[in-house]
């Protein structure tokens, strides 16, 4: 009896204590998530719902040419290039943070190289886009890379190489995140599994393949699965270097629920888009997740 | 114990919390004014707003930001609007007042018609009331040059079609691009549109009775792709689309001038002296004309106004909204060298270039910038759609089709 009380005592105290948190939580992530589902599905002037309208929003945005083009090959949109984001990008980030971690292991600065690269972190999106635009500039007494070539060519304003000059100024800005974390991850290869290999007869390339890669799949996998919802909410850089041109080729899904929400004050419309962005990323969750568990699973048998 | 003193320091956080909270939602007695303006423009905007602290005695507090139209939408979706704002090129003026956000202006409407021209009335009026007055303001439709390098420019689409040819046979460029600040193609549109076609047919089509796949629209972007194509932009047609509004201007002004046209409002002068180049010489060796183009097209100018709206009806309000648009509130913007709508601010308050554009502001007949008529959809289509006949020039009439699908539906 007294002891079953002490514990409703101690289940209230600790009601108590996670009740502002939890207030909190509730307040600025569980209501968003309800408010933005319920204006998706409304109408009405400015952030009013005047009414329910159903699916409208969402059949309207897959008619939308800026969402999604398809009436010429190869289709174009806001989630083409989102997706093309995070086909290209995503691998790219972790690629050249794979890279620069293995090299930086077995270098004598390594702390100065990790720092190098993880330098361009600690800058907003917003001055990734000024620096890098005066990269990209056509004009070669401006432009960096125009200077460095010799060329004018417009890497911002041509539709076959505006994504890609978007994606590198993002690339170089979040590699360091992937440096970092393969890095450190590196350092918990056990060394001796790596020695038994080496004893074993294993070359260099087997031993990074079948040992060094497995023991670091889980940091790895939730490298992929933060960068792929970086990629999904692509904006600052976009906004700040393109607006979305030339002609809209640039634009991501990010960028569009923008224009829609605050530009165009249509906040339903918007609405719907980020409730599609939102199931992309449960989407990449559950993908990397799966992937993660597999090796887990592997590992414990 | 420990969870008694752990408990206060928890109560504590959050009475800290809620104060900060109640801090930050608490009014001030002062008129709360927001705006586009930063920095030197912000500046020149107290200037004008000292004076009615002066002769009334309110207190006024004016915030600046970049990005208004995010701003003021949250804020009128929490219920706490500003008493008055600037909204840049009368940008999301139709969605605000389609919101009910805006304070009716119809009773002081014998002031509005008495200070400016009835174009400029016309603009901000939906459905018969109107909504904003017009403060800054600037002519939309004109093509910079330098006329040391230029010397008489051609004032024909003809004439400047035969110049620039002949200077791309040279293997130069004739124009510079400003296309990769998007908005800048929506004063080409209106530069080209209006010289070729004349402000009748420019009105009937900001209003709807002209459809955008209509021949005249075909024959604007025509031309538009000649003006940013590959012969006469630098860096050819991608060049003009990836090159950005102050880069755009440097190419004609900077100290290497590399093109010899862009194609900017009044305002481009002001960055060229101020942000470019310091030596530049009014008349000299900085100028502007009217857009080239055909006969139909004279003597009339697209004006674009920044302009100021109401959000709270008080008395003081309307008070700063009656100052705000008087020729003796909008005179306080001339020291500065922003020309205004008002048509009783006295030209002779401006020197160079800025006086021929307060003159051309009092005497033209003038057309709405895009921005007032159209509704922000439209708009940012019309962006798209120049963006993408430049791009393509043969695809002009499906991309036509496609502007008026979004303008009609």
């Amino acid at each position: 009896m007294k002891r079953s009380l002490l514990r409703n005592e101690s289940a209230k105290a600790g009601l108590l204590l996670v009740a502002p948190a939890l207030a909190l939580v509730l307040l600025f992530q569980v209501v968003p998530v309800f408010y933005t589902l319920r204006l998706s599905v409304a109408e009405g002037p400015g952030f009013h719902m005047t009414g329910y309208v159903g699916l409208e929003n969402y059949e309207r945005l897959f008619n939308d040419s800026k969402f999604l083009k398809t009436n010429r090959f190869p289709p174009k949109g806001a989630l083409i290039n989102s997706i093309q984001w995070m086909v290209v990008a995503v691998p790219a980030v972790i690629l050249i943070g794979l890279i620069v971690a293995l090299a930086a292991d077995r270098a004598r600065f390594q702390s100065l190289i990790r720092g190098a690269f993880f330098l361009p972190m600690v800058i907003s999106g917003t001055v990734v886009g000024i620096i890098w635009l005066f990269v990209f500039a056509p004009n070669p007494d401006v432009g960096l890379l125009n200077a460095m070539t010799g060329g004018k060519q417009s890497w911002l304003g041509d539709p076959d190489t505006v994504n890609g000059a978007l994606m590198a100024a993002w690339i170089w800005s979040q590699t360091g995140i992937s440096v970092v974390i393969i890095a450190a991850a590196l350092k918990g290869v056990p060394l001796d599994l790596i020695d038994a290999a080496r004893v074993d007869g294993a070359s260099g390339w087997r031993v990074f393949w079948h040992v060094t890669l497995p023991s670091i799949r889980i940091p790895m996998a939730f490298l992929v699965t933060t960068q792929l919802v970086q990629v999904l909410k692509v904006f600052d850089v976009v906004f700040v270097m393109t607006g979305g041109g030339p002609a809209g080729l640039s634009r991501t899904l990010a960028l569009l629920f923008y224009e829609q929400t605050f530009e165009s004050i249509n906040p339903q419309y918007g609405a719907a888009i980020v409730v599609i962005l939102s199931l992309l990323i449960v989407a990449a969750f559950a993908v990397a997740r799966q992937l993660s568990e597999a090796e887990i699973e592997e590992t414990n048998a | 114990m420990k969870l008694i003193s752990m408990f206060c320091k928890l109560l504590l956080l959050v009475t800290i919390l809620a104060l900060g909270m109640t801090g930050v939602t608490a009014q001030s007695d002062a008129l709360q004014v927001m705006g586009p303006w930063l920095a030197s423009e912000a500046d020149a905007f107290e200037l004008v707003l000292d004076g009615f602290r002066e002769s009334t005695g309110i207190a006024i507090e004016y915030e600046g930001t970049d990005q208004i139209l995010p701003a003021l939408t949250t804020r009128v979706a929490a219920g706490s609007p500003p008493d008055l704002a600037i909204l840049p090129v009368a940008q999301g003026l139709k969605e605000l007042a389609a919101q009910g956000a805006l304070v009716s202006l119809n009773s002081m409407s014998d002031a509005i018609n008495e200070n400016f021209d009835a174009g400029w009335i016309d603009q901000f009026t939906v459905d018969g009331e109107i909504y904003a007055i017009p403060t800054r303001s600037n002519v939309q439709t004109v093509l910079w040059f330098n006329p040391e390098v230029v010397g008489e420019p051609p004032t024909s689409w003809a004439a400047f079609t035969e110049y620039c040819d002949a200077v791309a046979a040279e293997g130069n460029s004739c124009t510079a691009g400003l296309g990769q600040t998007s908005w800048t193609l929506t004063i080409l549109f209106s530069s080209v549109y209006l010289s070729t076609n004349g402000l009748d047919m420019w009105n009937g089509l900001m209003s709807g009775d002209i459809a955008w796949n209509d021949a005249s629209v075909a024959e604007a972007f025509s031309r538009i792709t000649t003006f940013y194509g590959d012969d006469y932009a630098a860096g050819g047609a991608v060049g003009a689309l990836g090159t950005g509004l102050v880069d755009g201007i440097a190419l004609v002004f900077g100290t290497s001038p590399d093109a010899q046209f862009v194609n900017a409002g009044s305002w481009a002068g002001g960055i060229a002296i101020n942000a470019i180049n310091a030596d530049l010489v009014e008349g000299e060796t900085i100028d502007y004309i009217a857009f080239p183009g055909d006969e139909a097209g004279e003597g009339a100018i697209v004006a674009s106004a920044d302009v100021a709206v109401m959000f709270n009806d008080n008395e003081a309000t309307t008070d700063l909204m009656s100052f705000l648009m008087s020729a003796e509130g909008q005179a306080l913007f001339a020291p500065s060298g922003f020309t205004v709508a008002n048509m009783h601010v006295d030209p002779g308050l401006y020197s160079g270039l800025t006086a021929r554009t307060a003159e051309l502001l009092a005497t033209s007949a003038i057309g709405p910038d895009v921005n007032s008529p159209l509704p922000t959809d439209v708009v940012s289509a019309l962006v798209e759609a120049v963006g993408a006949a430049i791009l393509d020039p043969d695809s002009i009439e499906s991309i036509l089709d496609d502007l008026q699908a979004v303008a009609g539906g």
